[in-house]
């Protein structure tokens, strides 16, 4: 569902006025929401419990420079935190995140460096816009995340998703003692792709990546939240030297690089 | 001819859908109810009637709002009842073997059995 | 005049052996759908890389063969062709048949056709798939009731549910185009044009079918057949070819008329290995341009030793497009830098690799076996073939 306040926040800061766009994405959506009413059963259950305020709008910037060509911290400590599965085949193998080797086209001998990719937690998800059932949808602090009780396997947010960031669970998938019991697993045949830690985000942590990043890696990865006018990412963002993969696309990726 | 292949072929489908109804009118009277280990005494977020009754729409509404909100409610999701229950062949599938329903919640959630 | 109708006796051994086989044949969709689902995926070609393989391509091609067979069946009734009656139970028939042996198609490759009721629940208007869940099912439930009011010769219900389903086919295959042209961020696939070419495709194709299943019908029910009815549709497919190469051919030079497509268009078009073969020798040459001229031609175009084989060219010939269509564009890989090339462990920057497994090549012939044993079942319960179609 989309929250015309909210989930302008991105393009407030790079001045960009979107909201007739907005709007016409509030009004074709305003149809599904009769369909996604939580039962009444929620009012019960919620009275007791906290409720989340759409305070934040999560962002993360990644430094180019400092990410080394065969460090795999990030994807390490994704692939542990969220048990993303090791399949033996590399075509259907699970990726939540991975390391993309680049150099310059057409040069002779260029210069080898890389980045992580995951998911870019899109302000206008391609992904979203085509799932069919809304399993894949936007939460209120703009992470794009897949329920993976609704899915139903089509395929088509892979199709439509740019940047590759999503796998399917094509085997059978087993628990194993190594298990983060935190985090499920998935059934075959339906869609997985990063979550940026939801999980760890709603208790207050960051993303695995970027932990590892900053532990065992050189802190390539910032993580925040860019409602916060004094957090690292916010001024990164705002000062314009943050670049996004594909901007020409018009998506407003939340996932910036810095140096590329 | 076709009037009795028609009457024989209803009368099957009748004896088919009433087959579960006989089958439990020959069969030894059904096991007793079955026998819950409640480790921690005490109450759970509701009454226990209501918990034995509908625990399966708290838990799908925690799981809803926690999935698509990023509201998590512990108490009445499924770490709710593995902090009280432990292990879940003591306590889940005891009711869900002798009411035979087959819930999908363990393929992917750890809950030890 | 008016045309009759009669069931088949269907008392033959050879009508009872063709039930038996294609009866088979259609046993293999459920069956290695049910491979698939019990495996998961990693049995067939499909990859991440390439997530929509051949169950897809027959989904597309059933639907568009459908909506022309049913744009064909509403010739008379709509539009007041009445040389055409003879024939409008059947097309109706099939366009029944084979819509829903799409629906098979769509549904058993899902990841969870456990969950097939979800689409009806969770509606998500922005998603071609999830419109078109509402368009398939209401065009299938539609085209059993024009085929009721044909069957009960109800001629003013009829007319009136033929225009409803003339409008419900143009949009239900223009949702089928839609649901590869609004894909903006592969350059194969984004193109107004495909819906209005999906529809030209599923005429010609339609008009192939329709051929093909009037002659073949005829032959083994040893009726007579008039082949003025076999010369005016053959018309009708050269026609409707002639327009599907005037959008191939549109819509390929407005791709490759721009820079940043240099690469995808002259992979489809240049260098692509084998789907440049496809293109330019299955579908351009054998598909489209030999049947067409064969079927306008005046020297070859009175005979139906040349229109069969052209309709069976044509026929091939858009499945050969429907492939041309959905696989390409998964196999070009997705750009990250205009101007950087890309590795990684998930194969990105790399040129994929598909190719149908035996399960797809399986689970595609019980879907056309699925479309062939209905008809072969119904033409035995009802009224629709024409007794002679003369008129």
């Amino acid at each position: 569902m989309l929250e015309l306040p909210h989930l302008s926040r991105i393009t407030d800061i790079m001045t960009v006025d979107r909201r007739d766009f907005l709007k016409i994405g509030a009004y074709t959506a305003a149809g599904s929401m009769l369909a996604t009413g939580l039962p009444a059963i929620n009012a019960i259950a919620s009275k007791t419990a906290p409720t989340r305020k759409p305070e934040e709008s999560w962002a993360m910037v990644i430094d180019v420079d400092k990410c080394d060509i065969d460090c795999t911290a990030c994807v390490d400590a994704c692939h542990k935190e969220n048990n993303v599965p090791d399949f033996p085949e590399p075509k259907h193998d699970v990726h939540w995140i991975r390391k993309i080797t680049f150099k310059q086209k057409h040069v002779e001998n260029g210069e080898e460096r890389s980045l992580p990719a995951m998911c870019f937690h899109c302000e206008y998800p391609p992904c979203a816009h085509v799932c069919p059932v809304e399993a894949t949808f936007v939460r209120k602090d703009g992470l794009v995340l897949v329920d993976k009780h609704r899915c139903i396997g089509c395929r088509y947010c892979m199709i439509a998703c740019p940047y590759k960031a999503r796998s399917f669970v094509s085997r059978h998938v087993d628990h194993k003692p190594t298990d983060n019991p935190d985090v499920p697993i998935r059934m075959h045949g339906v869609v997985e792709k990063c979550t940026f830690c939801a999980h760890l985000i709603d208790q207050g942590k960051e993303p695995a990546c970027v932990t590892s990043c900053a532990k065992k890696g050189k802190g390539a990865m910032l993580f925040g939240d860019l409602r916060d006018e004094k957090s690292e990412v916010f001024e990164l963002v705002r000062s314009g030297k943050a670049n996004r993969i594909r901007s020409d696309l018009g998506l407003n990726p939340r996932v910036f690089y810095l140096g590329v | 001819m076709p009037v009795k292949a028609g009457a024989l072929s209803i009368a099957l489908l009748v004896m088919a859908f009433l087959a579960p109804l006989f089958y439990n009118a020959v069969s030894p009277a059904s096991s007793a109810e079955p026998q819950l280990v409640i480790e921690q005494k005490g109450k759970c977020v509701k009454e226990t009637e209501y918990m034995r009754r509908y625990h399966m729409n708290l838990l799908k509404t925690a799981r809803d709002s926690g999935v698509r909100e990023g509201v998590r409610l512990a108490r009445h999701g499924l770490k709710g009842c593995i902090s009280c229950h432990p292990k879940r062949g003591e306590f889940c599938d005891r009711c869900h073997e002798y009411s035979g329903v087959t819930p999908e919640c363990w393929n992917c959630h750890t809950y030890p059995v | 005049m008016t045309t009759r109708y009669t069931k088949i006796d269907g008392s033959s051994t050879g009508y009872r052996n063709f039930l038996i086989v294609s009866g088979a044949v259609a046993a293999l969709a459920p069956l290695s759908a049910l491979l698939m689902f019990t495996n998961g995926h990693y049995i067939t070609g499909m990859n991440n890389q390439v997530p929509w393989g051949m169950p897809i391509v027959m989904a597309v091609y059933l639907i568009g063969a459908s909506a022309g067979s049913l744009l064909l069946s509403a010739m008379s009734s709509v539009f007041g062709m009445k040389e055409y009656k003879p024939f409008s139970r059947m097309a109706a028939l099939l366009a029944v048949l084979l819509i829903v042996s799409a629906l098979m198609a769509i549904i058993l490759d899902w990841g969870r056709p456990d969950r097939l009721f979800i689409p009806f629940f969770h509606i998500q208007p922005r998603s071609m798939f999830s419109l078109n869940a509402f368009l398939y099912s209401s065009y299938m439930a539609l085209g059993l009731l024009y085929l009721w009011a044909m069957f009960n010769e109800r001629e003013k219900l009829e007319k009136q549910l033929g225009l409803l389903a003339v409008l419900l086919a143009v949009l239900v295959h223009s949702g089928t185009g839609a649901i590869f042209g609004f894909v903006f961020v592969r350059e194969l696939y984004n193109s107004p044009l495909l819906p209005p070419s999906f529809i030209s495709a599923a005429l010609s194709s339609g008009a192939a079918l329709m051929i093909l299943a009037l002659y073949y019908t005829f032959k083994f029910t040893g009726r007579e057949l008039d082949e003025r009815h076999i010369h005016g549709l053959a018309k009708l497919m050269g026609i409707f070819i002639a327009v599907v190469l005037y959008f191939i051919f549109i819509e390929n030079v407005t791709r490759a008329y721009a820079p940043k497509n240099y690469e995808a268009a002259s992979f489809l078009l240049l260098n692509g290995g084998k789907y440049t073969f496809y293109f330019w020798v299955g579908l351009i040459g054998l598909g489209l341009i030999v049947p067409m001229i064969l079927v306008l031609n005046p020297a070859t175009n009175r005979s139906l030793k040349y229109i069969i084989p052209a309709a069976w060219m044509q026929l091939l010939g858009v499945l050969v497009e429907r492939y041309i269509i959905v696989i390409p564009a998964q196999i070009m890989p997705l750009e990250f830098f205009h101007d950087k090339e890309i590795t990684s462990d998930f194969l990105d920057g790399a040129y994929a690799n598909y190719s149908v497994s035996p399960v797809e090549w399986a689970y595609s012939l019980g879907l056309v076996g699925v479309v062939v044993f209905g008809f072969a079942v119904a033409i035995k319960l009802w009224p629709i073939l024409p007794s002679q179609a003369n008129s």
